[in-house]
């Protein structure tokens, strides 16, 4: 479920984006963030996301 | 210039597309459910997307500026380094002599290998569209007709992933290390 609120925030910062709404790049760094939070929880912990 | 650079977006665009429809498709023939770091790395894919479909959407308003481009390319950049992080990480994991390596190859490369060349083109090329951005006129007026088929693709591709990925993901938090099938599916 994870990952499909990730592409939920890509779709949500779509649409920010084609209705040119002020929130666009907040959305958008909101989803490097949490991506990023994710892939390094993965790094720094044994193995579980892999392979 | 304007022109030039719409093209350039939208090629950019379908090229993503294309790789996540590939990809998608490799998927359902091949069998081989994409384990968790294939997923972040689509995700970084579609991230990377944004960028150009924001160069796009401006040129709605029939008028093009440096900002906007900047702005995309820098959306482009970040969602492509993130991508090349999980993709060098999961290489790394399969780089001892005599590991098989996770699913497939395909022209004898794993998707994860493609995965990074394509995040480095995506630096390379959103890069090279920052220095063509020396050339661009201000509040050049122009016309592109190729806007709302692009975004369109880009949802479908992006809807089906979320769709696929509930399906295998069933109702757990996260995917199993090495999926084989789909839970919501499987009693």
């Amino acid at each position: 479920m994870v990952y499909a609120l990730f592409m939920i925030l890509v779709l949500l910062t779509f649409c920010a984006m084609w209705r040119a709404h002020v929130l666009q790049i907040p959305l958008f760094l909101l989803t490097v963030a949490v991506v990023l939070l994710h892939v390094v929880s993965d790094m720094t912990t044994p193995l579980t996301l892999s392979f | 210039m304007a022109q030039l650079y719409l093209l350039a977006a939208t090629v950019n665009v379908w090229v993503l597309v294309l790789i996540l429809t590939a990809a998608f498709g490799f998927q359902l023939v091949a069998g081989e459910p994409p384990c968790p770091l294939c997923v972040v790395q689509r995700i970084a894919l579609m991230m990377c997307a944004l960028g150009p479909l924001s160069v796009l959407r401006q040129s709605r308003d029939g008028v093009l500026a440096c900002r906007d481009i900047a702005v995309g390319s820098g959306i482009a950049i970040i969602s492509a380094l993130l991508g090349a992080a999980v993709s060098t990480r999961q290489v790394l994991l399969h780089i001892l002599p005599g590991d098989p390596g996770f699913g497939s190859p395909f022209l004898g490369l794993h998707l994860y290998t493609w995965c990074l060349i394509a995040f480095v083109g995506q630096i390379t090329a959103s890069a090279l569209m920052l220095i063509g951005s020396a050339w661009l006129k201000e509040n050049e007026r122009m016309a592109w007709r190729m806007t709302n088929v692009t975004a369109g693709a880009f949802v479908f591709i992006v809807v089906a992933n979320l769709l696929s990925v509930i399906a295998e993901a069933g109702f757990n938090w996260d995917l199993p290390p090495d999926p084989v099938g789909y839970l919501l599916f499987k009693k």
